[in-house]
């Protein structure tokens, strides 16, 4: 019977080729798209998985509390933290403490590099977690100080065709480190990520690393703590007992509140955007599964509904087969069972053929969503599961209006010739074009607001001359030393326009400091988070900030006890006029470390206009400019602003001077504006992809509308034989056969408008500044998606308008 | 085998019900063959399709062979008639996507017929209407006399009880009509029940009994030789 069936199938599908060619690009490209969104969501999925021990690891996360900015997670915990847990709650497993310092030289021999890319932990680090050796002991590679566990291609890289184990690696600040193991380079999917790691004990011989090991001082929190639990359903119990164990070792209530959990380890690569201060590796959001998921779902559809479609345009040719096999004894069941194993043997086809196209655009796909995901190693069981469900469900969706539709057709009236009723364009049809178009205009829409937005946020200005704006790092105190004789060098070269030296840069891609900040007689409880750039007196200069009254610091001397506010923080402070009055900020807390115990007062001698500091998606909050010299925080940077023209001689320049003030560090330099791109990166790849959908989309709906206005001008072949018969013009012909559709796709528009118009706005919210909806991106989307079913459709009606009246009229 | 009891068939489009068969009672005995005349319109083609079960009467009983048929439902009537009952059209209503051998294998098929059963049935109905050679040729590849043959041959494989046949003639020169009445008329003598409607004298000369309609209505019932239809 099956055979039968897919014997009819496929000799229908090979007489109606045009026909079948349609369905099928429709089907590849729909599959092919969800196969190809389906292989990234499951790679995402399969984050962290391949520890045995996933589910009963957790990592601890710190929040605090402010009423300013609510609440802020902090992945860094004291050090102590993880052995007492252990040691205190059975339910403890095992700890492990992780620690990212500064970056530092490594070198072997002759190969030396600049290693910002390690981790310092402990032996228990391989009992919970597992990464795989090549060589070594897992319980013994990281008990001894100054041992180092690298991976392949750190190892390759350091000591090349040579033996690591056992030798040793020249490390700045931890001394000669002994590999003692090579692990396997880690999967591509693993949130932690290190090129090696260094034996926790290495840190011991440094005087001033002290106190972090042993303080509960949250000042001092500096290292990750992840817990492994003996059940993960203990979790919490044991998050509920926290708060009063830390306040027990605390001790003093002086301590901001503080509280703490438990992150599952699953949960680290998805929701931790909330969570500072934390290493993760390519995180991800779930927010984005869910709208991959969603836009492969209905590019499916879409595919889905194409085949609806034509498979209906059909239906009178196959109503007769129906009429006859209903005659000869087939069961309205078996009917539906031929038109479903039918869509099946299609769907499949077009699923083989996707996998084809998948392998194809994979290389541009991973590039695109910075992945190395194989279409064979992707192919485990749960994905070959997906795939096949997938298939089963298009193919079911899809052959279910022709089975349902067709099979319940009455055998006498289709063997009449009653049919005709059958070849209108039924209603149904009509709503699943309107459907597609709806869905086509929406993702259009989507992918010309996100586009404005970006270009928005690219070329708003942001208070601050962002151009030809150089940052140098500055990697060591040699440096910081000479900073000012390094500006005079470097202003001596006309194409250097302006030097500046500050803690940290507008738009900083790290984090930028915080501080507590009240006026100089108000109680501190009053106090307003705000945050704090370092500055000297060439910053105003060099970023084109403007001072909205007062003045800028003198550079004579005095300046360490004056500040510079932004209108913001005079708002916040609640000053009409601030300049000349005192600004209290109670204690050191800065995230970072740096303590100082003295309240800071200083004199307000200026106000700065607002700027952004921080990226569009925020609003502009109160900041403070200190001068360099400070309690809180060291510069760190040299902002260079220089002409646009032959910037690689000034680079050139400029590293020359570097150089030489710091040997031992590579020169390190990025353009500000490139680094402020940054922030948007993912909304832009959101957009493109949105962009890429919608084209995909309106790609395969037109494949439909061009079946359905095949069908239709041949069932009016006769009335347009007869209206040229009569004298109608190939254009009012044209016009007739175009409008219907022309019709539904308007409909579609209306509705998709307000769709389009609430969903996008809904994404913009993310965006402290943002663009409003021009009506012409509604009509730019509805005139392209008119204009491109018009272009369709017109080929069909062309065709037929051109076609010769008596040929038309002797088929009768 | 068959008896209708007061059979009515309407249509109704908006409120205005149009009679197309009105107060109809009718016997058929097993082994007979039955002529349905009558001018184009009459209700013939109804009538006879709810002999064969595709259509059911809007009032009225209809019984085969002591079966209440106008108490089933459609999966039974399928049922009953797959087994019983081979349709003949004036189109022959072949499938134009399947070989000759293909077509007649379908009601097979649908019963369910083992497969190596379904060979030698297939072998055997093509043998007797001496097309083997044509059996993998589609429908359009054969001349119309033969399309209709085929289309016979596929109605009796399942060898029914009776055979129900529109115009089955219709579309065909005089020289295959005639081929297709011998047929007919071989198969009612072995026993199996036709009701045929035809527009030709000629036609209805082989059967024993015609029925005549107009307006939905039966007008006469009588024996051939009563009506007085000269044979060859
Ligand atoms: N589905 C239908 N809806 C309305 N009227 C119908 C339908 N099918 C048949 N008829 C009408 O019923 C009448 C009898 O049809 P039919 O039995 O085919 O006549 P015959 O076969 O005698 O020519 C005709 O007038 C026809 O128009
Ligand atoms: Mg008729």
């Amino acid at each position: 019977m099956l055979g039968n069936y897919f014997k009819i199938a496929i000799r229908n599908l090979l007489k109606h080729r045009g026909y079948t060619l349609i369905n099928i690009l429709g089907l590849v490209a729909g599959l092919a798209c969800c196969i190809l969104i389906l292989l990234y969501v499951l790679d995402e999925l399969r984050f962290d998985a391949f520890h045995a021990k996933a589910g009963r690891i957790f990592r601890v996360v710190e929040v605090r509390s402010t009423p300013d900015r609510g609440d802020q997670h902090n992945a860094r915990s004291v050090a102590p933290l993880g052995p007492a847990i252990e040691a205190e709650f059975p339910e403890v497993a095992a700890s492990v403490r992780m620690l990212q310092l500064f970056r530092v030289t490594m070198q072997f021999r002759g190969n030396r590099f600049y290693e910002g890319d390690y981790l310092l932990s402990e032996p228990s680090f391989f009992k919970i977690f597992d990464f795989e050796f090549l060589r070594g002991n897992p319980e013994t590679a990281l008990a001894e100080p100054r041992s180092v566990v690298l991976t392949e291609a750190a190892a390759r890289k350091y000591f090349g065709e040579e033996d690591p184990l056992g030798n040793t690696l020249r490390a700045e600040a931890f001394g000669d480190l002994k590999v003692t193991a090579i692990l396997k380079d880690l999967p591509p999917n693993s949130h932690l990520h290190f090129s090696m790691l260094i034996s926790f004990g290495s840190m011991e011989h440094i005087n001033w690393w002290a106190p972090f090991l042993n303080e509960w001082n949250p000042n001092y929190r500096t290292v990750i703590t992840y817990l492994l639990l003996q059940e993960p359903a203990a979790a919490p119990a044991l998050a509920a007992k926290l708060p009063a164990f830390l306040s027990k070792h605390r001790g003093e209530a002086d301590w901001p509140l503080k509280d703490l959990y438990l992150q599952p380890l699953r949960d680290i690569h998805f929701r931790s955007g909330h969570i500072a201060f934390e290493r993760n590796h390519n995180q991800g959001e779930i927010a984005y599964i869910y709208i991959f998921s969603a836009i492969a779902l209905l590019i499916v559809l879409i595919a889905g509904i194409n085949y609806m479609n034509l498979a209906a345009a059909r239906a009178l040719n196959r109503a007769r087969e129906v009429g006859v096999r209903k005659v000869v004894g087939a069961s309205r069941f078996q009917l539906a069972g031929q038109f479903l194993s039918e869509s099946l043997l299609l769907v499949a086809l077009a699923f083989l053929l996707a996998l084809f196209v998948v392998e194809l655009v994979l290389p541009f796909f991973n590039a695109f969503v910075g992945k190395q995901i194989t279409l064979g190693q992707a192919l485990q069981p749960e994905a070959i599961f997906t795939f096949l469900g997938l298939t089963v469900l298009v193919g079911l969706l899809s052959g279910s209006y022709p089975a349902f539709f067709l099979s319940r057709l009455q055998a006498v009236r289709v063997l009449k010739g009653g049919a005709e009723k059958l070849t209108r364009i039924s209603n149904l049809r009509r709503a699943l074009v309107v459907l597609q178009f709806i869905l086509s205009v929406v993702m259009m829409i989507a992918a010309l607001v996100v586009y404005q937005q970006m270009n928005y946020v690219r070329n708003k200005h942001l208070g601050f001359d962002r151009e030809h704006l150089m940052v140098i790092d500055i990697n060591s105190n040699n440096v910081r030393r000479h900073a000012e004789t390094m500006k005079a060098e470097m202003r001596r070269n006309p194409a250097v326009l302006a030097v500046s030296v500050t803690n940290r840069v507008p738009g900083d891609w790290k984090n930028i400091a915080t501080i507590d900040a009240l006026p100089g007689d108000a109680p501190s409880s009053t106090a307003h988070t705000m945050y704090l750039l370092a500055v000297d007196r060439e910053f105003v200069e060099t970023y084109g900030v403007r001072l909205a009254a007062g003045e800028n610091f003198s550079g004579r001397g005095g300046d360490s006890l004056s500040v510079l506010i932004n209108e913001a923080a005079a708002r916040a402070l609640g000053w009409e006029n601030p300049l000349g009055k005192e600004i209290r900020i109670p204690r050191a807390d800065l995230e970072g470390g740096g303590s100082s115990k003295a309240d800071f007062r200083a004199r307000v001698i200026g106000v700065v206009e607002d700027f952004h500091f921080k990226s569009l998606y925020e609003k502009i909050e109160p900041l403070v400019l200190a001068w360099q010299d400070n309690p809180f925080d060291r510069i760190d940077y040299f902002s260079v602003k220089v002409r646009g023209t032959n910037l690689a001689a000034t680079l050139d320049f400029l590293r020359e001077i570097g150089e030489r003030f710091d040997p031992d560090h590579p020169f390190e330099y990025n353009f500000l504006d490139e680094r402020l791109n940054d922030f948007y990166r993912r909304d832009q790849k959101l957009g493109q992809l949105f962009g890429i959908a919608a084209l995909l989309a309106i790609f395969i709906a037109c494949m439909g509308l061009f079946g359905l206005a095949a069908f239709m001008a041949g069932q009016r072949t006769k009335e347009i034989g007869i209206r040229k018969a009569l004298g109608a013009t190939v254009a009012s012909l044209i016009a007739l056969l175009s409008k219907d559709f022309a019709k539904l796709v308007l409909i579609a528009n209306l509705i998709a408008w307000p769709l389009a118009w609430y969903v996008m706005n809904r994404w913009l919210e993310d965006f402290a500044y943002r663009i409003e909806i021009g009506w012409w991106v509604f009509a730019l989307a509805g005139a392209l998606a008119l204009l491109i079913a018009l272009l369709t459709v017109s080929y069909q009606a062309i065709k037929a308008a051109l076609a010769n009246p008596v040929e038309a009229l002797r088929y009768e | 085998m068959i008896r209708l009891k007061n059979i009515f068939k309407y249509y109704s489009n908006k409120f205005v019900k149009t009679y197309v068969l009105q107060d109809n009672s009718l016997e058929i005995r097993e082994g007979e063959f039955v002529t349905i005349m009558g001018p184009s319109g009459a209700g013939k083609s109804t009538l006879l399709h709810i002999m064969g079960m595709l259509d059911s009467p809007s009032s009225g009983e209809y019984y085969f062979y002591g079966e209440p048929v106008h108490r089933l439902g459609e999966k039974q009537r399928t049922e009953l008639h797959k087994r019983r009952i081979g349709f003949v059209f004036q189109s022959y209503h072949l499938i134009d996507e399947l070989t000759v051998y293909e077509n007649l294998e379908t009601p097979l098929l649908y019963q369910k017929v083992k497969a190596g059963e379904r060979k030698s049935m297939v072998a055997e109905i093509l043998d007797r209407f001496h097309m083997a050679a044509k059996k993998d040729l589609f429908p359009q590849q054969l001349s119309g006399g033969q399309q209709q043959l085929a289309a016979i041959a596929r109605a009796l494989i399942i060898q029914p009880k009776l055979i129900l046949a529109d115009e089955p003639t219709g579309n065909l020169n005089s020289r295959q009509g005639e081929e297709i009445m011998q047929v007919f008329k071989q198969l009612n003598e072995a026993g199996t029940t036709i009701v045929q409607v035809t527009h030709s004298e000629r036609n209805a000369a082989y059967s024993e009994r015609i029925i005549h309609l107009l307006d939905g209505r039966i007008v006469e019932d009588a024996p051939v030789s009563l009506v007085g239809v000269a044979g060859e």
